[in-house]
Protein backbone atom coordinates (compact mmCIF):
# COMPACT_ATOMS: atom_id res chain seq x y z
CA UNK A 1 0.00 0.00 0.00
CA UNK A 2 1.33 3.50 -0.91
CA UNK A 3 -0.16 5.19 2.57
CA UNK A 4 2.05 2.26 3.91
CA UNK A 5 5.15 2.97 2.73
CA UNK A 6 4.98 6.63 3.33
CA UNK A 7 3.97 5.92 6.63
CA UNK A 8 6.95 4.08 7.21
CA UNK A 9 9.12 6.73 5.55
CA UNK A 10 7.75 8.99 7.81
CA UNK A 11 8.41 7.22 10.86
CA UNK A 12 11.76 6.30 9.37
CA UNK A 13 12.88 10.22 8.93
CA UNK A 14 11.57 11.04 12.36
CA UNK A 15 13.32 8.79 14.15
CA UNK A 16 16.64 9.17 12.08
CA UNK A 17 16.11 13.03 12.86
CA UNK A 18 15.46 12.17 16.70
CA UNK A 19 18.54 10.11 16.84
CA UNK A 20 21.03 12.35 15.09
CA UNK A 21 19.37 15.13 17.84
CA UNK A 22 20.60 13.16 20.05
CA UNK A 23 24.37 13.74 18.80
CA UNK A 24 24.05 17.42 17.05
CA UNK A 25 23.63 20.14 18.91
CA UNK A 26 20.27 21.75 17.81
CA UNK A 27 20.01 25.18 16.22
CA UNK A 28 16.42 26.63 15.81
CA UNK A 29 15.62 30.52 13.67
CA UNK A 30 12.64 31.52 13.06
CA UNK A 31 12.02 32.90 9.86
CA UNK A 32 8.98 35.23 8.32
CA UNK A 33 7.70 34.58 4.81
CA UNK A 34 4.97 37.18 4.19
CA UNK A 35 2.34 36.36 6.63
CA UNK A 36 3.75 32.72 8.00
CA UNK A 37 6.58 32.34 10.36
CA UNK A 38 8.63 28.87 9.55
CA UNK A 39 10.97 27.18 12.33
CA UNK A 40 13.92 26.06 10.51
CA UNK A 41 15.44 23.48 12.91
CA UNK A 42 19.06 22.62 12.09
CA UNK A 43 21.46 19.91 13.62
CA UNK A 44 24.87 21.45 13.43
CA UNK A 45 26.55 24.42 12.89
CA UNK A 46 27.24 23.55 9.30
CA UNK A 47 24.18 22.65 7.89
CA UNK A 48 22.56 25.97 9.80
CA UNK A 49 25.30 28.51 7.78
CA UNK A 50 24.83 27.05 4.80
CA UNK A 51 20.95 27.52 5.42
CA UNK A 52 20.78 30.91 7.17
CA UNK A 53 22.35 33.53 5.32
CA UNK A 54 20.46 33.97 2.54
CA UNK A 55 17.54 34.16 4.91
CA UNK A 56 19.16 36.03 7.37
CA UNK A 57 17.22 39.52 7.00
CA UNK A 58 13.40 37.45 7.28
CA UNK A 59 14.85 35.89 10.48
CA UNK A 60 11.63 36.30 13.19
CA UNK A 61 11.61 36.64 17.04
CA UNK A 62 12.45 33.07 18.52
CA UNK A 63 9.03 33.57 20.91
CA UNK A 64 7.13 33.72 17.26
CA UNK A 65 4.84 30.91 16.85
CA UNK A 66 5.52 28.92 14.01
CA UNK A 67 3.17 28.00 11.43
CA UNK A 68 5.40 25.43 9.90
CA UNK A 69 8.58 23.51 11.06
CA UNK A 70 11.28 22.12 9.00
CA UNK A 71 13.62 19.81 10.33
CA UNK A 72 17.22 19.73 8.63
CA UNK A 73 19.76 17.23 9.36
CA UNK A 74 22.89 15.33 7.69
CA UNK A 75 24.82 11.66 7.90
CA UNK A 76 28.27 12.81 8.29
CA UNK A 77 27.41 15.64 10.91
CA UNK A 78 25.41 13.43 12.83
CA UNK A 79 26.82 9.68 11.87
CA UNK A 80 23.73 8.95 11.51
CA UNK A 81 23.09 6.57 8.70
CA UNK A 82 20.56 7.30 5.56
CA UNK A 83 17.38 6.79 4.77
CA UNK A 84 15.97 4.12 3.33
CA UNK A 85 13.06 5.03 1.47
CA UNK A 86 12.31 1.42 -0.38
CA UNK A 87 11.62 3.29 -3.70
CA UNK A 88 11.73 1.69 -6.88
CA UNK A 89 11.68 3.08 -10.90
CA UNK A 90 8.59 3.38 -10.82
CA UNK A 91 7.71 5.41 -7.91
CA UNK A 92 9.79 8.81 -9.55
CA UNK A 93 8.64 11.45 -12.04
CA UNK A 94 10.29 14.16 -14.26
CA UNK A 95 10.76 16.67 -11.77
CA UNK A 96 11.75 16.21 -8.28
CA UNK A 97 8.38 15.02 -6.16
CA UNK A 98 7.88 11.34 -6.10
CA UNK A 99 4.64 10.38 -7.39
CA UNK A 100 4.75 6.94 -5.86
CA UNK A 101 5.79 8.22 -2.51
CA UNK A 102 3.16 11.26 -2.31
CA UNK A 103 -0.30 11.38 -1.21
CA UNK A 104 -2.87 13.87 -0.04
CA UNK A 105 -1.41 14.33 3.05
CA UNK A 106 2.50 13.81 2.12
CA UNK A 107 4.77 15.01 -0.38
CA UNK A 108 8.38 13.06 -0.90
CA UNK A 109 10.48 15.20 -3.01
CA UNK A 110 14.15 13.75 -4.17
CA UNK A 111 16.37 16.22 -3.63
CA UNK A 112 19.21 15.41 -6.65
CA UNK A 113 21.62 17.76 -6.90
CA UNK A 114 21.98 17.55 -3.46
CA UNK A 115 21.39 13.94 -3.03
CA UNK A 116 18.99 14.32 -0.57
CA UNK A 117 14.99 13.65 0.29
CA UNK A 118 12.59 15.80 1.91
CA UNK A 119 9.11 14.47 3.12
CA UNK A 120 6.78 17.49 3.63
CA UNK A 121 3.46 17.30 5.76
CA UNK A 122 0.58 19.23 4.83
CA UNK A 123 -1.60 18.17 7.81
CA UNK A 124 1.17 18.92 10.20
CA UNK A 125 2.71 21.82 8.44
CA UNK A 126 5.97 19.68 8.86
CA UNK A 127 9.01 18.80 6.52
CA UNK A 128 11.53 16.48 7.37
CA UNK A 129 14.53 17.39 5.04
CA UNK A 130 17.83 14.65 5.10
CA UNK A 131 21.02 15.19 3.25
CA UNK A 132 24.35 13.50 3.30
CA UNK A 133 26.74 15.87 4.42
CA UNK A 134 26.16 20.02 4.32
CA UNK A 135 28.98 19.56 1.43
CA UNK A 136 26.35 18.01 -0.92
CA UNK A 137 24.42 21.54 -1.11
CA UNK A 138 25.51 22.90 -4.76
CA UNK A 139 26.68 26.47 -4.63
CA UNK A 140 23.37 27.66 -6.12
CA UNK A 141 20.88 26.19 -3.66
CA UNK A 142 23.11 28.43 -1.04
CA UNK A 143 21.39 31.34 -2.77
CA UNK A 144 17.94 29.50 -2.63
CA UNK A 145 18.02 27.25 0.22
CA UNK A 146 15.66 25.14 0.99
CA UNK A 147 13.04 26.35 -2.23
CA UNK A 148 11.50 23.13 -3.08
CA UNK A 149 10.39 22.37 0.44
CA UNK A 150 9.52 26.04 0.91
CA UNK A 151 7.50 25.74 -2.48
CA UNK A 152 5.64 22.52 -1.09
CA UNK A 153 5.46 23.73 2.34
CA UNK A 154 3.86 27.01 1.35
CA UNK A 155 1.58 25.43 -1.18
CA UNK A 156 -0.04 23.80 1.81
CA UNK A 157 0.04 27.47 3.66
CA UNK A 158 -1.81 29.16 0.47
CA UNK A 159 1.34 30.63 -0.99
CA UNK A 160 2.55 31.00 -4.37
CA UNK A 161 6.10 30.33 -5.21
CA UNK A 162 7.14 32.27 -8.63
CA UNK A 163 10.23 32.82 -10.20
CA UNK A 164 10.58 36.19 -10.80
CA UNK A 165 13.13 39.34 -9.28
CA UNK A 166 10.87 41.99 -7.62
CA UNK A 167 11.86 45.68 -7.04
CA UNK A 168 10.15 48.56 -5.81
CA UNK A 169 9.76 52.03 -4.24
CA UNK A 170 7.36 53.05 -1.61
CA UNK A 171 5.66 49.89 -1.13
CA UNK A 172 4.96 49.65 -5.14
CA UNK A 173 6.44 46.53 -6.66
CA UNK A 174 7.19 44.94 -10.20
CA UNK A 175 8.35 41.60 -11.07
CA UNK A 176 10.56 41.05 -13.69
CA UNK A 177 9.59 38.07 -15.19
CA UNK A 178 11.52 35.56 -17.68
CA UNK A 179 13.93 32.32 -17.63
CA UNK A 180 17.11 31.96 -16.11
CA UNK A 181 19.60 34.07 -18.65
CA UNK A 182 16.69 36.90 -19.15
CA UNK A 183 18.74 39.81 -17.32
CA UNK A 184 17.04 39.36 -13.66
CA UNK A 185 19.87 39.49 -11.82
CA UNK A 186 21.61 42.42 -13.38
CA UNK A 187 18.88 44.61 -13.69
CA UNK A 188 17.95 44.24 -9.54
CA UNK A 189 21.47 44.44 -8.71
CA UNK A 190 21.71 47.57 -11.01
CA UNK A 191 18.43 49.14 -9.63
CA UNK A 192 19.19 48.53 -5.89
CA UNK A 193 22.57 50.07 -6.46
CA UNK A 194 20.26 53.29 -7.87
CA UNK A 195 17.98 53.05 -4.64
CA UNK A 196 15.12 50.94 -5.68
CA UNK A 197 13.83 48.34 -3.18
CA UNK A 198 15.14 44.60 -3.51
CA UNK A 199 12.97 42.05 -2.50
CA UNK A 200 13.84 39.42 -5.20
CA UNK A 201 16.26 38.40 -8.00
CA UNK A 202 15.00 35.11 -8.50
CA UNK A 203 11.94 33.78 -6.48
CA UNK A 204 9.84 35.48 -4.43
CA UNK A 205 6.20 34.32 -2.98
CA UNK A 206 2.65 35.57 -3.98
CA UNK A 207 0.57 36.01 -0.78
CA UNK A 208 -2.31 33.80 0.21
CA UNK A 209 -5.01 36.67 0.46
CA UNK A 210 -4.31 38.41 -2.92
CA UNK A 211 -1.85 37.30 -5.68
CA UNK A 212 -0.56 41.41 -5.95
CA UNK A 213 1.05 40.30 -2.64
CA UNK A 214 4.58 39.95 -3.02
CA UNK A 215 7.03 38.31 0.11
CA UNK A 216 10.66 37.81 -0.56
CA UNK A 217 12.36 35.23 0.49
CA UNK A 218 15.85 35.06 0.09
CA UNK A 219 18.47 38.20 -0.02
CA UNK A 220 20.73 36.88 -2.96
CA UNK A 221 21.48 37.15 -6.51
CA UNK A 222 23.78 34.80 -8.43
CA UNK A 223 25.93 36.21 -11.08
CA UNK A 224 28.25 34.44 -13.47
CA UNK A 225 32.01 35.77 -12.53
CA UNK A 226 32.00 36.72 -16.39
CA UNK A 227 29.57 39.61 -15.48
CA UNK A 228 32.37 40.94 -13.27
CA UNK A 229 33.91 42.09 -16.82
CA UNK A 230 31.32 44.53 -17.21
CA UNK A 231 30.19 45.36 -13.79
CA UNK A 232 33.43 45.76 -11.68
CA UNK A 233 31.05 47.27 -9.21
CA UNK A 234 29.99 43.52 -8.27
CA UNK A 235 33.53 42.46 -7.06
CA UNK A 236 33.10 44.48 -3.94
CA UNK A 237 29.81 42.74 -3.30
CA UNK A 238 29.36 40.31 -0.42
CA UNK A 239 29.63 36.98 -1.76
CA UNK A 240 30.34 32.89 -1.66
CA UNK A 241 33.90 33.59 -2.77
CA UNK A 242 34.54 29.79 -2.49
CA UNK A 243 32.24 28.95 -5.36
CA UNK A 244 34.42 31.51 -7.51
CA UNK A 245 36.36 28.75 -9.18
CA UNK A 246 33.24 27.48 -10.98
CA UNK A 247 32.87 30.74 -12.66
CA UNK A 248 29.42 31.73 -10.64
CA UNK A 249 28.86 33.18 -7.34
CA UNK A 250 26.07 34.10 -4.90
CA UNK A 251 25.36 37.89 -4.13
CA UNK A 252 24.12 38.21 -0.67
CA UNK A 253 22.55 41.61 -1.38
CA UNK A 254 21.14 41.67 2.14
CA UNK A 255 24.73 42.42 3.37
CA UNK A 256 25.19 44.89 0.91
CA UNK A 257 22.01 46.70 0.87
CA UNK A 258 19.93 46.26 4.63
CA UNK A 259 18.56 49.20 4.00
CA UNK A 260 17.03 48.66 0.62
CA UNK A 261 15.37 45.20 1.40
CA UNK A 262 11.69 45.25 0.77
CA UNK A 263 10.17 42.37 2.65
CA UNK A 264 6.55 43.33 1.54
CA UNK A 265 5.99 45.21 -1.87
CA UNK A 266 2.57 45.42 -3.47
CA UNK A 267 2.73 44.35 -7.26
CA UNK A 268 1.97 47.64 -9.71
CA UNK A 269 3.56 46.00 -12.83
CA UNK A 270 5.19 43.16 -14.58
CA UNK A 271 8.04 43.74 -16.76
CA UNK A 272 8.97 41.22 -19.17
CA UNK A 273 13.10 42.26 -20.41
CA UNK A 274 14.18 41.96 -23.84
CA UNK A 275 17.42 42.80 -24.78
CA UNK A 276 17.64 45.27 -27.71
CA UNK A 277 20.02 47.38 -29.47
CA UNK A 278 17.71 50.55 -28.32
CA UNK A 279 15.84 51.64 -25.44
CA UNK A 280 14.83 51.50 -22.56
CA UNK A 281 11.50 51.58 -23.16
CA UNK A 282 8.03 50.02 -22.25
CA UNK A 283 5.61 48.49 -24.19
CA UNK A 284 2.14 47.38 -22.96
CA UNK A 285 1.78 43.48 -23.52
CA UNK A 286 -1.55 41.45 -23.02
CA UNK A 287 -2.10 39.50 -20.09
CA UNK A 288 -1.88 36.58 -22.55
CA UNK A 289 1.77 37.24 -23.30
CA UNK A 290 2.52 37.90 -20.15
CA UNK A 291 1.21 34.48 -18.55
CA UNK A 292 3.23 32.52 -21.39
CA UNK A 293 6.83 34.58 -20.23
CA UNK A 294 5.71 34.31 -16.95
CA UNK A 295 4.18 31.01 -16.14
CA UNK A 296 6.54 28.73 -17.86
CA UNK A 297 9.28 28.92 -15.98
CA UNK A 298 7.65 29.22 -12.26
CA UNK A 299 5.48 26.07 -13.44
CA UNK A 300 8.56 24.28 -14.27
CA UNK A 301 10.77 24.75 -11.59
CA UNK A 302 7.64 24.18 -8.34
CA UNK A 303 6.50 21.33 -7.29
CA UNK A 304 3.00 22.46 -6.12
CA UNK A 305 -0.19 22.08 -7.62
CA UNK A 306 0.21 23.10 -11.38
CA UNK A 307 -3.80 23.82 -11.76
CA UNK A 308 -3.64 26.53 -8.68
CA UNK A 309 -0.11 28.02 -9.71
CA UNK A 310 -1.24 28.92 -12.85
CA UNK A 311 -5.07 29.82 -12.23
CA UNK A 312 -3.50 32.57 -9.48
CA UNK A 313 -0.80 33.62 -11.83
CA UNK A 314 -3.72 34.47 -14.58
CA UNK A 315 -5.34 36.27 -12.04
CA UNK A 316 -2.27 38.48 -11.54
CA UNK A 317 -1.77 39.07 -15.27
CA UNK A 318 -5.53 39.91 -15.64
CA UNK A 319 -5.14 42.71 -12.55
CA UNK A 320 -1.97 44.07 -12.96
CA UNK A 321 -0.29 46.08 -16.55
CA UNK A 322 2.48 44.26 -18.20
CA UNK A 323 5.20 45.84 -20.24
CA UNK A 324 7.73 44.73 -22.16
CA UNK A 325 10.99 46.25 -21.57
CA UNK A 326 13.46 46.81 -24.33
CA UNK A 327 16.62 46.29 -22.96
CA UNK A 328 19.68 47.89 -24.17
CA UNK A 329 23.55 46.90 -23.36
CA UNK A 330 24.01 49.67 -20.98
CA UNK A 331 21.20 49.61 -18.50
CA UNK A 332 21.76 52.09 -16.14
CA UNK A 333 18.58 54.11 -17.20
CA UNK A 334 16.21 51.14 -17.18
CA UNK A 335 15.97 51.59 -12.67
CA UNK A 336 14.37 55.47 -13.07
CA UNK A 337 12.19 54.13 -15.56
CA UNK A 338 10.75 51.47 -13.22
CA UNK A 339 10.55 54.17 -10.65
CA UNK A 340 8.91 56.55 -13.14
CA UNK A 341 6.49 53.79 -13.88
CA UNK A 342 6.17 52.89 -9.92
CA UNK A 343 5.30 56.23 -8.97
CA UNK A 344 2.47 56.92 -11.82
CA UNK A 345 0.41 53.79 -10.54
CA UNK A 346 -3.06 54.87 -10.30
CA UNK A 347 -3.64 53.26 -6.87
CA UNK A 348 -2.27 54.17 -3.59
CA UNK A 349 0.35 51.51 -2.32
CA UNK A 350 -1.25 49.07 -0.32
CA UNK A 351 -0.52 48.71 3.11
CA UNK A 352 0.83 45.74 4.65
CA UNK A 353 -0.21 44.04 8.03
CA UNK A 354 2.08 44.48 10.61
CA UNK A 355 3.34 41.56 10.65
CA UNK A 356 3.66 41.03 6.62
CA UNK A 357 6.70 43.69 7.14
CA UNK B 1 -7.23 6.52 -34.55
CA UNK B 2 -10.12 8.18 -31.90
CA UNK B 3 -13.14 6.04 -30.43
CA UNK B 4 -16.25 8.14 -30.38
CA UNK B 5 -17.79 6.22 -27.35
CA UNK B 6 -14.83 7.69 -25.20
CA UNK B 7 -14.60 10.26 -23.70
CA UNK B 8 -10.86 11.95 -22.77
CA UNK B 9 -8.64 12.64 -19.82
CA UNK B 10 -6.17 15.27 -19.18
CA UNK B 11 -2.94 14.81 -17.66
CA UNK B 12 -3.13 17.47 -14.76
CA UNK B 13 -0.36 16.26 -13.43
CA UNK B 14 2.20 17.33 -15.74
CA UNK B 15 -0.20 19.92 -17.67
CA UNK B 16 -2.28 22.98 -16.62
CA UNK B 17 -4.81 25.29 -18.46
CA UNK B 18 -6.18 28.57 -17.94
CA UNK B 19 -8.35 30.59 -20.24
CA UNK B 20 -6.86 34.34 -20.82
CA UNK B 21 -7.21 36.99 -23.49
CA UNK B 22 -10.10 34.33 -25.46
CA UNK B 23 -7.53 31.81 -25.69
CA UNK B 24 -6.74 28.93 -23.69
CA UNK B 25 -2.98 28.61 -22.57
CA UNK B 26 -2.03 25.15 -22.03
CA UNK B 27 1.66 24.43 -19.99
CA UNK B 28 4.11 21.54 -19.61
CA UNK B 29 5.47 21.73 -16.38
CA UNK B 30 7.99 19.18 -17.06
CA UNK B 31 9.33 20.00 -20.28
CA UNK B 32 8.49 23.46 -20.66
CA UNK B 33 6.59 23.51 -23.60
CA UNK B 34 3.38 25.66 -23.69
CA UNK B 35 0.49 25.79 -26.49
CA UNK B 36 -1.78 28.63 -27.26
CA UNK B 37 -5.76 27.28 -28.29
CA UNK B 38 -7.36 29.55 -30.54
CA UNK B 39 -10.16 30.23 -32.86
CA UNK B 40 -12.75 27.53 -31.92
CA UNK B 41 -10.56 25.73 -29.88
CA UNK B 42 -11.36 27.93 -26.36
CA UNK B 43 -15.54 26.85 -26.86
CA UNK B 44 -14.47 23.23 -27.31
CA UNK B 45 -12.39 23.05 -24.67
CA UNK B 46 -14.74 23.35 -21.34
CA UNK B 47 -16.96 20.51 -23.27
CA UNK B 48 -13.79 18.20 -23.96
CA UNK B 49 -12.95 18.66 -19.84
CA UNK B 50 -16.65 18.45 -19.06
CA UNK B 51 -16.22 14.02 -19.15
CA UNK B 52 -18.61 12.82 -22.10
CA UNK B 53 -17.79 11.06 -25.44
CA UNK B 54 -16.37 12.02 -28.46
CA UNK B 55 -19.64 11.20 -29.73
CA UNK B 56 -21.13 13.55 -28.22
CA UNK B 57 -18.72 16.14 -27.98
CA UNK B 58 -19.36 16.31 -31.78
CA UNK B 59 -23.40 16.11 -31.13
CA UNK B 60 -22.56 19.36 -29.11
CA UNK B 61 -20.57 21.03 -32.07
CA UNK B 62 -23.49 20.20 -34.64
CA UNK B 63 -25.88 22.31 -32.84
CA UNK B 64 -23.02 25.27 -31.75
CA UNK B 65 -21.79 25.84 -34.97
CA UNK B 66 -24.52 25.54 -37.75
CA UNK B 67 -23.49 24.80 -41.10
CA UNK B 68 -21.73 21.53 -42.90
CA UNK B 69 -21.57 19.06 -40.21
CA UNK B 70 -18.93 17.05 -41.63
CA UNK B 71 -16.96 19.80 -41.70
CA UNK B 72 -16.96 20.94 -38.12
CA UNK B 73 -16.95 17.02 -37.13
CA UNK B 74 -13.58 16.56 -39.12
CA UNK B 75 -11.87 20.06 -37.76
CA UNK B 76 -12.33 18.81 -34.68
CA UNK B 77 -11.21 14.89 -34.19
CA UNK B 78 -8.06 16.43 -36.05
CA UNK B 79 -8.03 18.75 -33.41
CA UNK B 80 -8.48 16.31 -30.51
CA UNK B 81 -6.42 14.28 -32.86
CA UNK B 82 -2.79 16.78 -32.17
CA UNK B 83 -4.05 17.23 -28.58
CA UNK B 84 -3.89 13.34 -28.12
CA UNK B 85 -0.57 12.83 -30.23
CA UNK B 86 1.18 15.62 -27.82
CA UNK B 87 0.33 13.72 -24.88
CA UNK B 88 -1.95 16.79 -23.18
CA UNK B 89 -4.62 14.46 -23.36
CA UNK B 90 -5.63 10.58 -23.75
CA UNK B 91 -9.07 8.57 -24.50
CA UNK B 92 -10.63 6.92 -21.68
CA UNK B 93 -14.11 5.34 -20.49
CA UNK B 94 -16.50 8.36 -19.25
CA UNK B 95 -18.76 8.15 -16.03
CA UNK B 96 -22.31 6.56 -16.95
CA UNK B 97 -23.36 9.72 -15.23
CA UNK B 98 -21.73 12.10 -17.23
CA UNK B 99 -24.00 14.63 -18.97
CA UNK B 100 -22.59 17.76 -20.89
CA UNK B 101 -23.57 21.13 -19.47
CA UNK B 102 -22.59 23.65 -21.04
CA UNK B 103 -24.48 26.95 -22.47
CA UNK B 104 -25.41 26.63 -26.27
CA UNK B 105 -25.85 30.12 -28.26
CA UNK B 106 -26.33 28.54 -31.05
CA UNK B 107 -25.88 30.27 -34.48
CA UNK B 108 -21.66 31.05 -34.01
CA UNK B 109 -19.48 30.42 -36.91
CA UNK B 110 -17.11 28.16 -36.72
CA UNK B 111 -14.01 28.94 -36.52
CA UNK B 112 -11.03 26.01 -37.08
CA UNK B 113 -9.35 25.55 -33.80
CA UNK B 114 -5.79 26.41 -34.07
CA UNK B 115 -2.98 24.65 -31.97
CA UNK B 116 0.17 26.75 -31.66
CA UNK B 117 3.13 25.29 -29.81
CA UNK B 118 6.06 27.06 -28.29
CA UNK B 119 9.47 25.54 -27.23
CA UNK B 120 11.31 28.65 -27.33
CA UNK B 121 11.90 28.14 -23.47
CA UNK B 122 13.05 24.46 -23.31
CA UNK B 123 16.28 25.44 -23.91
CA UNK B 124 16.58 28.45 -21.77
CA UNK B 125 14.96 26.85 -19.07
CA UNK B 126 17.74 23.61 -19.24
CA UNK B 127 20.46 26.28 -19.03
CA UNK B 128 19.16 27.49 -15.55
CA UNK B 129 21.62 26.55 -13.06
CA UNK B 130 19.30 26.14 -10.35
CA UNK B 131 17.24 24.17 -12.72
CA UNK B 132 18.32 20.27 -12.18
CA UNK B 133 16.64 18.04 -14.80
CA UNK B 134 20.20 16.86 -16.18
CA UNK B 135 21.65 16.22 -12.69
CA UNK B 136 21.83 12.23 -12.51
CA UNK B 137 21.71 12.72 -8.55
CA UNK B 138 20.34 10.38 -6.21
CA UNK B 139 19.29 7.92 -6.99
CA UNK B 140 21.28 6.37 -9.98
CA UNK B 141 19.40 5.72 -13.29
CA UNK B 142 18.38 2.05 -13.68
CA UNK B 143 21.16 1.49 -16.22
CA UNK B 144 23.65 2.38 -14.24
CA UNK B 145 25.63 -0.88 -12.76
CA UNK B 146 25.79 1.07 -9.49
CA UNK B 147 22.23 1.62 -8.67
CA UNK B 148 20.99 1.72 -5.63
CA UNK B 149 16.99 1.89 -6.16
Amino acid sequence: MVGDRIGELHDELRALFDEARSRVEERARNFRFGPFVVRLVSLGAALEEAHFRALAHLEAPAASLADATIYLWDSKSSSCGHPTPGWQTGDFGRKALVPGLTNHRFTTLLLRTARGLALVDHEEKAAFVWLPSPESIPWWEHAAPLRRVLDVLGGALGTTLLHAAALGTAGRGALIVGPGGSGKSTLALESVKQGLDFLADDYCLLGPASVRDCHALYGTAKKDDADLDRLGWLADLPSDCSRQGEGKRTIFVNEAWPNRLARYLHIEAILVPRFTARGPALAPISPRSALMRMAVSSLVQSEARASTTLARLATLVKSVPAFELATPPSIEALPPLIEDLLSRSPEPARVPCQDET
Amino acid sequence: MLVRELGFLIDERRFAHEAVDGEVIIMDVEEGTYYALGGSAPQIWPVLVSGVTLQEILAWAARRFPGDSKEVSGAIETFLTTLTDEGIISQREVDPGSSLDIPEPAGQPFALPTFDKYTDMQDILTLDPIHDVEDLGWPHRASDPDADL
